[in-house]
């Protein structure tokens, strides 16, 4: 696979994609290096789809560029699949196709394909190679479609909601492929809902809402910019949350049995106003909690749609 | 490496015949339909060709035609749609003109397949070979054109669940209709005329003559034959989805 890092494998320029009068791609500008993984996340409908498909060169963009290797996908996705790999969400594989066949074909396509047994054992498929797409189950289905979406040695990867359904064994083995990629230089982009598996795989996040950019940045620079971490505290007394919300300016909510989050950083302010407040309760924990890519992301796409 | 579009082929033919339901309807309704009507009397034989087994072998080539290009082509474009099968191959080498290569050069593999079971029981049979080769060849083609164009095209336009009502239905009305099992001349006069304008029955006619002395062949027959081989394949690629 490729080795070659940091050069601009896919650019992304001021893209509009639009069906009729409903603009699903508002003027989103990135670009991924060779070597990185970006993470672009977003709702339902807020134009990821749309924005990888045209990466892939199924969709022609409506107004402004995209390059990939170099090459405009929509003119050249024939070309651009000798390097390039794709997990598409809703699978792509006949149903009644076997494991080993679908290796087989995919391999076939490539002039120079990676080992199929290689691959089998590294995504622990062995025990299912005879058995039909349609009996997989869903983390098979997707080790299935990761291995053929890097069967052909590709130097862009395009993987959507790759650990969906995935059980934990299943996910590490993912981490780890995903990774190596990286480390062999592949310029990889991940789409999904799983935001702490995400988390953990990527350099970069793009979060995008209604077609357009909301956060684009490392995972550390949008939580440093974005996170606000918390302070989460455990009392089996009964709390009025409204006066102690009252008492210490800020919301206190309950998220779980006996269990608080005060919403705010935690400063030594706070955190004395708390103590004082709680010092007649019997306080099992009380702790900070750092920003995660899931409260940052809901705290942007909540935002966005208010 | 195998040639993408020879190995998708490959694996195409290998899926139709893996499928309980695609091999029965390509391969052994043909020549069960071969055998029995061939050696029953059940129906007629048109004025001019010398035997039973003539005339019911040029339909069972016809009918298998139309199993393979057109029922079985069409669902299994729909259903590969539906589960984003065409899509995804799209994004390999094979390309998407791969992908209808390979779907192509499966149906002309099956169709030859079935073709030589075919002519080999209807050798047993008493088949008496008396036709013109090149009106068989030249109507072997437009015929798997004309189907094949017409089961790319409801696959690749229609919901699947929708295709594999449609196309049992097509199927059944043209075997009805289309000069496999029941001569032209049998059929009420309205109906032999819309069935003049149908896909079937030209193609029929032709491979009747291609196997088997049956007189002239009509015009209407060639007309018919190469407005569908022409017309339904440009159709498909004008409307086709992928997705």
């Amino acid at each position: 696979m490729g080795s070659s890092t940091n050069e601009c494998a896919i650019r992304v320029d001021e893209l509009e994609v639009r069906y009729g009068a409903f603009c699903a791609v508002d003027r989103l500008s990135f670009e991924v290096a060779s070597g990185e993984v970006l993470a672009l996340l977003g709702p339902n409908g807020a134009g990821k789809t749309s924005t990888i498909e045209t990466m892939e060169g199924y969709i022609k963009p409506s107004a402004g560029s995209v390059a990939v290797l170099g090459m405009e996908p929509f003119r050249s996705q024939a070309r651009l699949s000798r390097s390039m790999g794709v997990m598409l969400q809703e699978g792509g594989i006949p149903p009644r196709m076997t494991v080993r066949a679908a290796l087989r074909l995919y391999s076939s396509f490539y002039d120079d394909p990676v080992d199929a047994g290689e691959l089998v054992s590294q995504l622990d498929l062995g025990r299912v190679e005879k058995t039909m797409f349609r009996r997989l189950s869903g983390g098979e289905k997707q080790r299935l479609l990761l291995a053929l979406a890097i069967v052909g040695r590709p130097r862009v990867l395009f993987l959507d909601e790759p650990t969906a359904g995935v059980d934990p064994v299943g996910k590490v083995a993912i981490r780890e492929l995903v990774s190596a990629l990286r480390d062999d230089g592949l310029a990889i982009v991940i789409s999904g809902h799983e935001l702490e598996e995400i988390d953990r795989m990527v350099d970069r996040v793009l979060i995008i809402d209604h077609g357009r950019e909301l956060a684009h940045g490392s995972v550390e620079e949008l939580k440093s910019r974005y996170g606000t971490e918390c302070v989460e505290f455990s009392t089996r007394a009964s709390l009025d949350l409204q006066v102690l919300s009252t008492r210490l300016g800020v919301d206190v909510e309950k998220i779980g049995d006996g269990r608080y989050r005060v919403g705010a950083s935690a400063s030594p302010a706070l955190l004395s106003s708390l103590a004082a407040a709680l010092e007649d309760l019997e306080i099992s924990s009380i702790e900070t909690v750092a920003a995660t890519l899931e409260s940052i992301y809901l705290s942007l796409v909540g935002g966005s749609k208010e | 490496m195998a040639h993408p579009v020879a190995a998708q082929a490959r694996s195409e033919i290998k899926m139709t015949l893996k499928q309980g339901e695609a091999a029965l309807l390509t391969i052994v309704i043909p020549v069960i339909g071969l055998l029995v009507f061939g050696s029953v009397k059940l129906l007629p034989v048109p004025a001019g060709v010398p035997n039973r087994v003539n005339f019911v072998l040029a339909g069972a080539i016809a009918f298998g035609i139309m199993a393979s290009g057109m029922v079985s082509q069409s669902i299994s474009v729909a259903f590969d749609r539906s589960y984003g099968v065409l899509k995804r191959l799209g994004a390999t080498p094979l390309g998407r003109k791969g992908v209808v290569m390979g779907k192509l050069a499966a149906v002309a593999a099956l169709e030859l397949i079935q073709l030589a079971l075919l002519l080999g029981v209807g050798a047993a049979l008493g088949w008496t070979p008396s036709g013109n080769p090149l009106i068989f060849i030249v109507g072997w083609v437009l015929a798997t054109s004309a189907f094949t164009g017409i089961g790319m095209l409801l696959g690749g336009t229609l919901r699947a669940e929708l295709v594999l009502g449609l196309s049992t239905l097509l199927w059944l009305v043209l075997l009805g209709v289309g000069s496999m099992v029941v001569p032209l001349g049998s059929l009420p006069g309205p109906v032999a005329l819309l069935a003049k304008l149908l896909p079937a029955a030209g193609a029929s006619y032709l491979i009747l003559h291609g196997i088997s002395a049956a007189g002239a062949v009509p015009l209407w027959a060639w007309i018919d034959t190469l407005v569908w081989a022409v017309g339904a394949p440009l159709l498909a690629i004008r409307l086709f989805k992928w997705s």
